[in-house]
């Protein structure tokens, strides 16, 4: 490999068809650490006339007899690459307090004395490099491995999860990791709340076509909270919304009850006579049957039967069951699939209430919250409070969306993990630009990706962005319930 | 061809110092000028007198015939302390008979290092495997050795093909001559009777020529400045002051296409097809500058381009363990 010039913080390394580079390697270059994001061709002038020269007979029809050496040779030149490397920092020896020196990853550049011809270039091992930046790659780990060269097992540390964003265009794996990383949560005892938008965790406990054990499934540590469903079953639970969780005007929207109507203040009398208690259909019911007006009293008569029959009202064990799976770790996913938009956000809207309640009176310990496109069922001002108030009462967010641009921009601003799959738009890799951690160059390396290969980066990686490909879950059956056209 | 590859110098003195050539990749390609060993001979036709011996022809693509086109080059790859690295490439086009698709053969490049030690023993051995004899001289010195061997290589080809193919239209870069030091008449003549025997019609087209007119000293080709369109002057050989004996075809002047350049082309006396046919044919092959097209893909084929020579380049330095020196001059002045 040979340095070929530096670009603004490109390094452009020139190699043979012989060497081997791969898309995130890292290339140590006399001490600088620089990681490729791009390969191509060495331009090499004359090469078009070379190429078209050589296609005017099809290789096909061509018999080359030359020596075998010399044959060998023979458009090495032509195939000549470029790696652009994007620089990182260097690496610099560090003692530490007990004495101990070792070679630390330092971001930043103030010198560049290298030479073009004496510099030695190498991709830099990955274990060196895990060790320059402090990480921590479990030898058995089957989380994911690195995209380099010589890949390596790498494993997200629940530690370091903070504020999270999963992100890829739709297909390019990115459900598949958070389902992955939901699991390793379980293992380590973390409890995770889903929001389910498209009913993509709601077969986690099952096993997977091969039949093979499914601890998680067996152990119970994956319930399912379905709306409207009427008795339990297996792992799934009745999701039911206590009346009193909800507004009076909440209440009417999901009864089609107009403002213009008398029955709406009913409602609200209602609401404000009970304030403070813990009410449900029934008591609405003895008020309304108390109500002097005949045509008020039966149209509200009739909606209460329509709130009954939705099966979505009434007592619910939410708290018990978040205080009993934290023992042990687990996943509650809340089945948004077939609920419709009101249901989705007094859902969202309660369990969120509930969390933040016992977060604050320090009844649960810290728990994982995973928002599937979260844009669709929270506004912007609640999703910046789930931003700026839930780390502090110990819920820390996962979002999981296919488009970054629907999330507001104070997500990436306060971003501590991302985790980023394959887009081909511009504007979606600008976004996530956005987040600081990453340049745009490098992110754009995204379009080259393949499926369930993705770049990490943040505090899992200290900072430092790890290009690599999502392993396959054993025991698991990990797709959704998206329904075929032909199956 | 391995019988002419098994006399190749394999090695030199291992960690020879070597001087690669320059390359200017913007030149895209490197084709370096064929010698000619025509003698400079005259002809004693009147330009003017000449004007009815012009004939027309009738371009016919020989859609059913087989066209085999043969061309070489030879590349000085650097400077040995006492000698070079050369390399050699000859292209075989063919296209079959009711076919439209070419195929290629390339014979190299193959690499030659010589020495002032080794290239007459490497020559003498070569001459034998080629010309079936001893040559009258020792190899030429090394400004042109290479090109003698390239010679000498394109040759054997040319015997080769004309064995190995049968009813074809056979297309040679140059002319039909024999010359007295490199290629003797013997086997020119052999190549001739070879085509004969498989009833193929041999044409040797040259770009340029050295037989010029007795009174204006132009080149013969200055016979068809005042024609137009497709047309040749043929009869030449029997015009020529000097002895004729080295010539071993009838000598044409031609344009082969409307707008076409001036070509001198050799066609051996006895062909199983009339000349005027083969004129045909030809003029059929032509292309836009009047240059057959078969002809034209075997030069373009076999000429190195910048990117196989710096290849090559390090090919040859690998293969008989040469040692880099860059260019003194280069090194002092490097601006």
């Amino acid at each position: 490999m040979r340095l070929l010039t530096k670009k603004a913080d490109d390094l452009v390394v020139v190699y043979s068809p012989d060497e081997h580079v791969k898309l995130g390697d890292t290339l140590f270059v006399d001490g600088i650490v620089s990681q490729v994001i791009n390969i191509q061709f060495a331009d090499v002038p004359g090469v078009l006339e070379h190429v078209l020269r050589k296609s005017l007979i099809t290789e096909s029809n061509t018999e080359a007899n030359m020596h075998p050496q010399v044959k060998s040779v023979i458009d090495s030149l032509a195939d000549q690459k470029v790696a652009i490397a994007k620089i990182r920092g260097r690496l610099a020896n560090e003692t530490d307090s007990r004495g101990v020196t070792r070679e630390i990853f330092k971001s930043g550049l103030t010198e560049f004395n290298v030479s073009r011809a004496k510099a030695d270039i190498k991709v830099l091992n990955q274990t060196d490099l895990f060790s320059a930046l402090g990480l921590e790659a479990p030898e058995n780990g089957d989380f994911c491995k690195t995209l380099s060269s010589q890949p390596k097992p790498f494993e997200i540390m629940p530690e370091k999860l903070g504020i999270n964003l999963i992100t890829g265009m739709k297909g390019s794996g990115k459900s598949y990791a958070a389902k992955r990383l939901l699991l390793k949560l379980i293992d380590r005892g973390v409890l995770t709340l889903v929001f389910d938008l498209n009913g993509e965790y709601l077969n986690l406990w099952k096993s997977d076509e091969e039949n093979r054990s499914n601890k998680y499934g067996s152990a119970g540590a994956i319930k399912v909270y379905v709306p409207h469903l009427r008795n339990a079953t297996m792992n799934k639970l009745p999701l039911k919304i206590p009346l009193h969780e909800i507004s009076s005007d909440d209440f009417a929207t999901f009864l089609n009850v107009a403002p213009e109507t008398q029955m709406y203040p009913a409602l609200m009398g209602f609401w404000n006579e009970s304030r403070g208690s813990k009410f449900d259909l029934n008591d609405l019911k003895s008020y309304v049957g108390g109500l002097s007006n005949s045509f008020v009293k039966a149209g509200l008569e009739d909606r209460i039967k329509t709130a009954e029959i939705s099966q979505l009202f009434g007592p619910n064990d939410l708290v018990d069951t978040i205080k009993k799976m934290q023992e042990h770790g687990g996943a509650l996913i809340f089945d948004l699939s077939r609920a419709g938009v009101w249901e989705k956000s007094i859902i969202v809207e309660f369990v969120l209430r509930t969390m933040s309640r016992l977060g604050q009176s320090e009844e649960i310990k810290p728990i994982s919250l995973f928002l599937e496109e979260a844009q669709l069922y929270i506004d912007s001002p609640r999703i910046k409070n789930i931003l700026t108030r839930m780390r502090h009462l110990g819920i820390f967010p996962t979002f999981i969306t296919n488009d970054p641009r629907a999330l507001p921009n104070e997500v990436y601003s306060l971003l501590d993990n991302l985790v980023a799959f394959m887009f081909r738009n511009e504007d979606d890799l600008k976004q996530l630009a956005k987040c600081g951690f990453i340049d745009y160059d490098s992110i754009s390396t995204l379009k080259h990706l393949e499926n369930r290969q993705c770049i990490a980066i943040g505090n899992i990686t200290s900072l430092y962005p790890l290009f690599v490909e999502i392993n396959p879950q054993i025991g698991v059956e990990m797709g959704g319930e998206t329904k075929k056209l032909i199956s | 061809m391995d019988d002419v590859l098994s006399v190749v110098p394999g090695e030199v003195r291992e960690q020879l110092a070597f001087e690669p050539s320059t390359v200017d990749l913007a030149e895209c390609f490197v084709s370096p000028t064929k010698s000619d060993e025509d003698d400079a001979d005259t002809v004693d036709i009147e330009e003017q007198a000449n004007w009815t011996q012009v004939q027309r022809m009738a371009s016919s693509y020989p859609a059913d015939t087989q066209i085999v086109a043969i061309d070489s080059t030879s590349f000085k790859l650097g400077q040995l302390p006492e000698g070079l690295v050369g390399a050699i490439r000859t292209s075989v086009v063919i296209r079959p008979a009711g076919e439209v698709n070419r195929h290629l053969q390339l014979y190299g490049p193959y690499l030659f290092p010589l020495t002032n030690q080794n290239k007459d023993a490497f020559y003498t051995r070569l001459y034998e495997v080629v010309h079936k004899k001893q040559p009258p001289d020792r190899a030429p010195d090394l400004t042109r050795i290479l090109d003698r061997i390239r010679a000498l290589i394109e040759r054997a080809i040319q015997i080769k093909v004309m064995r190995a193919y049968k009813n074809s239209l056979v297309l040679l870069d140059g002319s039909l001559i024999a010359s007295s030091v490199g290629d003797p008449r013997s086997t020119v003549q052999r190549l001739v009777d070879e085509a004969a025997l498989n009833q193929n019609s041999v044409v040797a087209v040259s770009k340029s020529t050295r037989l010029t007119l007795q009174n204006s000293k132009r080149s013969i080709t200055s016979l068809l400045d005042n024609s137009t369109g497709p047309c040749y002057v043929g009869g030449i050989k029997e015009h020529i002051i000097q002895q004729t004996d080295k010539y071993l075809g009838n000598i044409y002047v031609a344009r082969l296409a409307s707008l076409g350049h001036i070509f001198r082309i050799d066609i051996p006396l006895k062909t199983s097809v009339p000349h005027s046919d083969i004129f045909a044919q030809i003029a059929g092959l032509a292309g836009e500058h009047g240059y057959p097209e078969e002809l034209r893909l075997a030069h373009m084929t076999c000429v190195l381009s910048c990117i196989e020579i710096l290849e090559l380049q390090a090919a040859a330095m690998q293969l008989f363990g040469l040692t880099m020196e860059e260019n003194l001059r280069q090194e002092l002045f490097y601006l």
